[in-house]
């Protein structure tokens, strides 16, 4: 077997939180991302999905350096990302490249599109000449649903959906291995993010692109992903293949989170376990099992110990008292 | 039966560029009554944003005009109101979340204060009280750990977060009108339950009026009374939210509805509706949709469908249907 293109071991990333009289004084951490750990292989489709808040950005964009780890271990195609320096990196991430949560954010709005996809082809001269470069601009505008008709115009002459769209013609641009991709269809409307999610697909099963996928929209999960790593408060709470996660959930969050989706039926309300207790904030995180104050079936041993994950029947858990969904939902009624 | 609070009537809105006019909202109309709610979908680019800004006259401009229609909030045209008296209105009466939160949150601020900064826009309050209202407000959208939340600077927030802090600031003043553009995008399931309950709750207790823009049909199922299906700038449909779900008239909106993920059906490729809104620039003839329509005629090359009352509450506008 070859080793997986990406291999990350025990992540972390703390904020310090700054205070004092000054506001200069280090007076706490946010644990943003508290010791994760998960392979991608080539071509392939992880997921990770999770409340707003737990990491799941911070982990993406430690995964290019864009944010440095406090501690922790990343292999990308057996190299050992994190001491690399400036050039190496440089030329790494040709390989890797992101298309960022928030499409506003993400365009320069001074730059034409032209100039805005073309940027990663800039940076590693990928044409001969300048004609070369506006066809392959145009191609990937064309890849991605997009006039190439709008090579001239600035981001701000477009919808919200259209930018996203942008953004990830720009992130093809250098012909990458591993895409991390945060949230890239959650701005786009029904019809165009399936078409996106298909795009997304059909980029993977000819060029083998291994994806990151960042969302909180189980249903594109469901259809997009191959494996599955959920995420709380910084840490992993259950990664299991696809069809495994959403057939018999076994982490009492990831039970929560998938009967949580709005189901398109006016008719149907609904019928969700609502989570209660204290929101969790990772400048505070709880002692033992972060999601033992919501957990509805939390005994002492979870407010004492780190439940940690373990191999359950092909999937891995962090529960002590992990068990699929039905046994689970017999006692969902808050504490 | 009384006034609609929000009556919109015939409402275009063109952004006059210099590759040409851009028909972004073209003959818009629908009403609203207090603590009701309205949702607006339709596929990207198909003019939900500038229909919504032109409510409060918030449309770019130039190069955005409201080149026609009416706009009666509250017994006043917005259309026809000064500056002064719009500035009255923002905020106050009629607040918005806006798709983008880093339009509404300043870089350089910490949000308490500008969540803080909006309570005092609107009422007399001392500058500890707008904080303690802000963080409060935080609470209560359900950011975890509210005060720090209050202390940090945008970029220190995750997109949820910030998405949050914006509707905060909106709900901070209780508007009659709230209008929220993708409020729920960036936010994770159990959020928006959250989100979408207290944004409930306001409708319930306060009689605030809703509008909401959405791609996701599951929130408006959840949360709206009656929805307007957009297309190129166009209402091709207009129904209470049950009947539209049930028995989707327009092409349009059976496509969206088909194009629907849910996390029960297995297939090899997601369903979308072939082809791409058409170019703001060369709208085709007659029915905008029919380059796209599986079952479009002649008339629909030549002829605009005309919105035809379904005769139980909505109304459609296609050939087929007339
Ligand atoms: N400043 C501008 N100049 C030219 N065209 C513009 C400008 N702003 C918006 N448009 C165009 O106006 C149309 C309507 O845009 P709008 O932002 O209302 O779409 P939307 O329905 O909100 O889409 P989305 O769901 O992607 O947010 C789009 O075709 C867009 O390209
Ligand atoms: N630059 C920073 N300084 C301080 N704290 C930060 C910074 N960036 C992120 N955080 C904190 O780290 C935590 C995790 O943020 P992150 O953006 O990774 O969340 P996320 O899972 O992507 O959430 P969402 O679904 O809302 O986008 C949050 O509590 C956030 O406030
Ligand atoms: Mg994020
Ligand atoms: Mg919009």
């Amino acid at each position: 077997m070859t080793a997986p293109l990406l291999q990350v071991h025990e992540l972390t990333k703390h904020f310090p939180i700054t205070g004092g009289p000054a506001g200069i004084r280090t007076i706490g951490q946010v644990r943003a991302v508290d010791g994760v750990s998960f392979n991608l292989a080539e071509g392939e489709t992880l997921a990770l999905v999770g409340e707003s808040g737990c990491g799941k950005s911070t982990t993406g964009r430690m995964l290019l350096r864009l944010t440095e780890p406090t501690t922790g271990r990343i292999a990308f195609s057996g190299d050992d990302l994190l001491s690399l320096g400036h050039s190496a990196l440089r030329r790494r991430r040709r390989e890797m490249q992101i298309v960022f949560q928030d499409p506003y954010a993400s365009l320069s709005p001074r730059q034409r599109v032209e100039d805005i996809v073309a940027e990663p082809l800039d940076v590693y001269r990928l044409y001969a000449s300048h004609g070369e470069r506006r066809d392959r601009v145009a191609e990937l505008l064309r890849l991605v649903g997009l006039d190439a008709a709008h090579l001239r115009r600035y981001p701000f002459e477009f919808s919200g959906g259209q930018r996203q769209r942008i953004a990830i013609a720009r992130a093809l641009a250098p012909g990458p291995k591993m895409i991390v991709a945060d949230e890239p269809v959650s701005a786009l409307d029904v019809s165009i993010r399936s078409q996106v999610v298909n795009l997304l697909q059909d980029l993977q099963e000819r060029f083998g692109i291994a994806y990151l996928f960042i969302s909180h929209d189980l249903a594109v999960v469901r259809h997009i992903a191959h494996r599955i790593a959920v995420m709380y408060l910084g840490r992993l709470v259950e990664l299991a293949d696809r069809d495994a996660l959403f057939d018999a959930p076994h982490h009492p969050y990831t039970q929560a989170l998938l009967s949580a989706v709005p189901v398109p039926d006016p008719e149907r309300k609904r019928a969700g376990i609502i989570l209660r207790g204290d929101v969790p904030s990772p400048a505070r995180v709880p002692p033992g099992c972060h999601f033992h104050p919501r957990c509805p079936i939390a005994q002492d041993l979870c407010r004492e110990s780190v439940p940690p994950l373990r191999d359950i029947g092909g999937r891995s858990v962090a529960c002590h008292f992990a068990a699929p969904f039905p046994i689970a939902t017999a006692s969902t009624s808050p504490r | 039966m009384s006034e609609p609070l929000l009556a919109v009537d015939d409402l275009r809105v063109h952004l006059f560029t210099n590759r040409g006019v851009v028909r972004a909202v073209d003959g818009v109309g629908f009403a609203l009554s207090a603590g009701k709610s309205l949702g607006i979908v339709g596929e990207s680019g198909c003019g939900k944003t500038m229909t919504a800004l032109s409510l409060m006259r918030l449309i770019p401009s130039p190069p955005a005009r409201i080149v026609s229609g009416r706009i009666m909030f509250d017994g006043e045209d917005v259309v026809a109101l000064d500056e002064p008296r719009l500035r009255a209105l923002r905020g106050n009466a009629m607040a918005m979340i806006y798709q983008d939160p880093m339009t509404t949150l300043n870089p350089v601020f910490n949000v308490g204060e500008q969540i803080a900064e909006a309570v005092r826009l609107h009422r007399q309050a001392s500058r500890a009280a707008a904080l303690a209202r802000a963080v409060e407000m935080l609470e209560l959208v359900g950011i975890p750990d509210p005060a720090r939340c209050a202390q940090s600077y945008p970029h220190q927030l995750s997109g949820g977060m910030r998405q949050r802090a914006v509707i905060a600031m909106a709900l901070a003043c209780h508007p009659k009108l709230l209008i929220a553009d993708e409020p729920t995008t960036a936010l994770d399931v159990t959020i928006q339950a959250q989100v979408l309950d207290l944004m409930r709750r306001l409708q319930r207790e306060l009689g605030t009026a809703i509008i909401l823009i959405t791609h996701d049909l599951g929130v408006i199922a959840d949360l709206v009374d009656t929805v307007v299906v957009m297309y190129a700038g166009k209402v091709v449909e207009r129904a209470p939210v049950r009947q539209l779900f049930a028995v989707p008239r327009h092409p349009y909106t059976q496509g969206l509805l088909r194009s629907v993920p849910s996390l029960e059906t297995r297939e090899h490729r997601m369903r979308t509706i072939e082809g791409t809104v058409p170019s703001a620039y060369a709208m085709p003839q007659g029915c905008r949709f029919h380059p796209r329509c599986g079952i479009a005629r002649d008339v629909c090359r030549t002829d605009e469908p005309p919105l035809v009352p379904d005769g139980v509450g909505g109304e459609a506008a296609c050939w087929a249907l007339v």
